[in-house]
């Protein structure tokens, strides 16, 4: 693909997102994907999840901490990109140790949001919202491994500081409605 | 030969940053802003 393999990538991934969303095709695997949501609430965490609430609640409980930890780690991240915060702080310490923490949070919320999903697995298959908290994620964890990561592993003095605050812009939109369409799930239904 | 690989590959990540934000910046404007239009138009619907 030549020097531009990446750039090709995004844009390949942005046009198969379009067409995913303005075709059949979304409704098309939205129905294949009932048997796989059906059979998470006959699993393990599927059955705990229903017959012991104290042990949803402990999970949850885990898994907004988790959320917290992930959002510390973006707002700090960003809002020194932005020039915001901590800007006596090496903008290079600062992207990596926030990087750390965020891949462990991340980790941590992905590993309780299964358990927690397993137990509600047709109540969530059935709500809109829990798709774009998906759409959400998935989203954010490309932007940050295969975009934001990438461009700020080198030479960040070096980046156009206009490129780096819509990076961090971006970043804080999507974990943004990561969060929101998070709580959202749970006023649904 | 390879600091201009090293370049391409810097305006590469460059470029692709900047089409990633720009369409997640476009994407989150658009599906908030309808959200947010659903919600006006429900409270004219309960309280006129």
């Amino acid at each position: 693909m030549g020097p531009y393999t990446r750039t090709i990538s995004v844009g390949a991934v942005i046009v198969f997102g379009l067409v995913f969303a303005l075709t059949g095709a979304r409704h098309t695997t939205w129905e294949a994907l009932l048997p796989l949501f059906e059979w998470m609430e006959t699993t393990p965490p599927g059955v705990i999840s229903q017959s012991y609430g104290a042990a949803f609640a402990l999970v949850e409980a885990a898994h907004l901490i988790a959320m917290a930890v992930l959002g510390g780690a973006v707002l700090v991240a960003d809002g020194r990109l932005l020039g915001l915060i901590l800007r006596d702080f090496p903008l290079r310490r600062v992207l990596d140790q926030s990087h750390r923490l965020f891949v462990w949070s991340l980790a941590a919320m992905i590993l309780t949001g299964v358990f927690m999903a397993c137990g509600v697995a047709l109540k969530v298959y059935y709500l809109n919202v829990f798709w774009y908290k998906m759409l959400a994620l998935v989203t954010g964890v490309l932007f940050v491994f295969f975009v934001r990561r990438p461009l700020l592993r080198g030479d960040v003095e070096n980046i156009n500081p206009q490129l780096l605050r819509l990076v961090g812009i971006a970043s804080l939109m999507i974990w943004f409605s990561v969060a929101a369409t998070g709580r959202w799930i749970g006023f649904s239904g | 030969m390879k600091e201009k690989n090293l370049a391409d590959g810097n305006k590469d990540t460059a470029l692709a940053a900047l089409l990633a934000a720009t369409a997640v910046i476009v994407g989150f404007i658009i599906y908030w802003a309808d959200e947010i239009q659903a919600v006006r138009e429900m409270l004219e619907l309960a309280y006129g």
